[in-house]
């Protein structure tokens, strides 16, 4: 049987994934956070019940009842439909996984190579709207360009991300 | 697909695009691709935090015990991650420290308890200190939120200086980020400072890696590093002092109180203080203290005004390098019969008078001022006292309790308005006048940052 600190260990490097899971209900990142770390404590009390095999299902279930509480605890309410959550969710259920953790822990080392490949204009608006959370619209104005043609940037360099994180990860193999 | 994606995430879609969406999420492939594309996200997001930064990391001797027992430690301390009452970072010494949580703001008292999201806003110097004894000493106008305790603990630095204390035998990463940079440290002492656009690092003991996007480096015991998201330039690089003056000059010449601010390092002689008033020059600019940086040599004038009258405290300060002994060379003055900080045959002087030709317990310098030297002058006036520091160093005090700073004299720099023939034969920097008294760790950190 694992200790409380190995399966404790074990569900910090789900952080990410439940933050993007608890993200789906309620689109806010500040709050899936905090739904992921009340998933923690509550692992961390229920720590004897917890086996690797129900582990990622268990802290699923629970973030995802906890991000549904505070969605609702804070007014937040999101637009979207019934119908789209349930879909999304069963994508998550099925592609949440121990083999998605590890491919993501090998993309996310190539993410910040790949980030210094941006030219840096692209990449000041990049970050501007990831890291300061601005709005395309807003980030129209500053640059003096429409939101749309922000929102069309954005998406290049996304796709632009991918292509290098592939090819590192292309040449792994 | 990817817009819709992007809609999705933005929670921006319409009632036409969710059907599509919904649509294309039928298909497994598709589903996959979404719940990639929000994993990514989350990572980009995460990634951005850090993004902005140099990072700094202890190196330490022992892998063993740089990577295993912080993991154990913060394992072991997850019982207190989120659901402990035990009280960890508190305040040592807090005269006038300002506690500013989410929903309020209070004075801080000595033996307070902070926690995760508050902000302590320093408005003296005040110290803080964790149960394993590592401390934090905030200069005064500092403003650090404490982010995280556990497992590392996590503080950001808004403005100001912060120096951190860690035990030598505790267990956590402690990390310190600003605007610019985020700085991990294990067992070591160093101390964060943010200016303007950029920050400077200076390892006190140990080692210390420092990074930001571009660049990884280590910096040694005694090294410093400037830096921001792009750039980062060390203490071992030929414009590094250049550029830490700088750097700390643009978040100086912002400060409240500052009635003339002449740093003479560019073409054009400019008075960068806030409260602007005109002047006259007579004189050129010359190689100041750094290569191919301008000094001054001659006079300038200022006229009549009450920024120069500031009632009962006041500072001066300049670089000065003395060419030729003369008689009485002023530094800056306002005329014979209210302030003059000069030298007086080898040494500095400054005097107080009060009133026509009398002079109240004038100071005198104890260094031997040399010819081609570069030397940061201070005098500070308070409500009893005159005090006179060299380079950061106490030089001499006197009491004085009368005040004559009414006077109608023009305030000069490298001139004396009563003895016009008095001329300072040298150069002249980054002359200042501060109503206020400058304190002995302010004077310090004028010095050592902007120090050639």
């Amino acid at each position: 049987m694992k200790s409380q600190d190995e399966i404790i260990r074990a569900a910090f490097q789900y952080q990410g994934l439940l933050e993007s899971y608890a993200y789906t209900f309620i689109k806010d990142w500040s709050l899936s956070k905090d739904a992921v770390q009340e998933a923690f404590i509550a692992a961390n009390k229920n720590w004897e019940k917890l086996e690797d095999d129900i582990l990622l299902p268990w802290l699923k279930t629970v973030t995802k009842r906890r991000a549904i509480d505070l969605g609702r605890k804070r007014q937040k309410q999101t637009s979207q439909r019934d119908e789209l959550v349930h879909l999304v969710d069963r994508h998550f259920d099925k592609h949440l996984t121990d083999e998605l953790k590890e491919l993501q822990s090998l993309r996310n080392k190539f993410l910040e190579k790949c980030l210094t490949t941006i030219n840096p204009k692209s990449r000041s608006i990049f970050q501007s709207y990831y890291h300061d959370r601005k709005s395309t619209d807003e980030l129209g104005k500053k640059f003096k360009r429409s939101g749309n043609s922000i929102r069309i940037l954005l998406h290049r360099i996304r796709e632009q991300l991918r292509k290098c994180i592939d090819r590192k990860m292309d040449q792994l193999t | 697909m990817n817009t819709l994606f992007d809609k999705y995430m933005n929670d921006e879609l319409n009632e036409r695009e969710a059907k599509q969406l919904i649509e294309i999420l039928k298909s497994d492939s598709n589903g996959q691709m979404l719940v990639e594309y929000i994993v990514e996200t989350q990572a980009i997001l995460t990634l951005n935090e850090n993004i902005n930064s140099l990072k700094i990391v202890k190196t330490n001797k022992s892998p063993m015990k740089y990577f295993i027992w912080p993991a154990v430690a913060a394992l072991l301390a997850i019982t207190f991650l989120f659901l402990s009452t035990h009280e960890e970072l508190k305040v040592v010494s807090a005269p006038k420290a300002f506690l500013i949580s989410n929903v309020s703001q209070e004075l801080l008292h000595n033996d307070q308890s902070i926690y995760p999201g508050n902000t302590v806003e320093a408005i003296e110097r005040t110290e803080l200190i964790f149960n394993d004894k590592s401390r934090i000493i905030l200069s005064r106008g500092s403003r650090l939120t404490l982010k995280s305790l556990i497992p590392n603990k996590e503080l950001f630095l808004e403005k100001g200086t912060a120096t951190f204390i860690t035990s030598t035998h505790k267990d956590g990463s402690f990390t310190c980020s600003t605007e610019d940079l985020i700085s991990t440290a294990l067992g070591t002492e160093f101390s964060v400072s943010k200016f303007k656009n950029s920050t400077l690092v200076r390892v006190t003991e140990s080692e210390v890696l420092v990074k930001n996007l571009n660049k990884e480096l280590i910096l040694k015991e005694g090294s410093e590093a400037i830096g921001n998201s792009k750039k980062i330039t060390t203490s071992d690089e030929e414009n590094f002092t250049y550029l830490r003056w700088l750097n700390w000059s643009k978040t100086f010449r912002d400060k409240p109180g500052i009635a003339c601010y002449m740093p003479f390092h560019k073409e054009v002689i400019t008075n960068l203080s806030k409260e602007f008033i005109g002047y006259e020059s007579s004189g050129k600019k010359v190689d100041g203290r750094w290569p191919e940086k301008n000094a001054f040599t001659g006079k300038v004038t200022f006229p009549k005004s009450s920024l120069f009258n500031p009632g009962k405290e006041l500072s001066l300060f300049a670089w000065i390098k003395l060419q030729k002994r003369n008689d009485h060379p002023p530094i800056i003055t306002k005329g014979d019969d209210s302030w003059r900080l000069q030298l007086d045959g080898d040494a500095l002087y400054l005097d107080l008078s009060d009133g026509p030709m009398k002079t109240d317990n004038p100071v005198r310098g104890k260094t031997k001022i040399n010819t081609n030297t570069w030397y940061h002058v201070t005098a500070v006036f308070t409500e009893t006292q005159i005090k006179l520091y060299l380079n950061g160093q106490l030089e001499g005090v006197s009491d004085s309790t009368n005040r004559n700073f009414l006077n109608d004299a023009k305030v000069v720099i490298g001139g004396n308005e009563h003895q016009p023939q008095r001329k300072f034969h040298g150069l002249i920097d980054e002359a200042a006048i501060i109503k206020k008294a400058l304190s002995q760790e302010e004077i310090i950190s004028i010095f050592k940052n902007s120090k050639p």
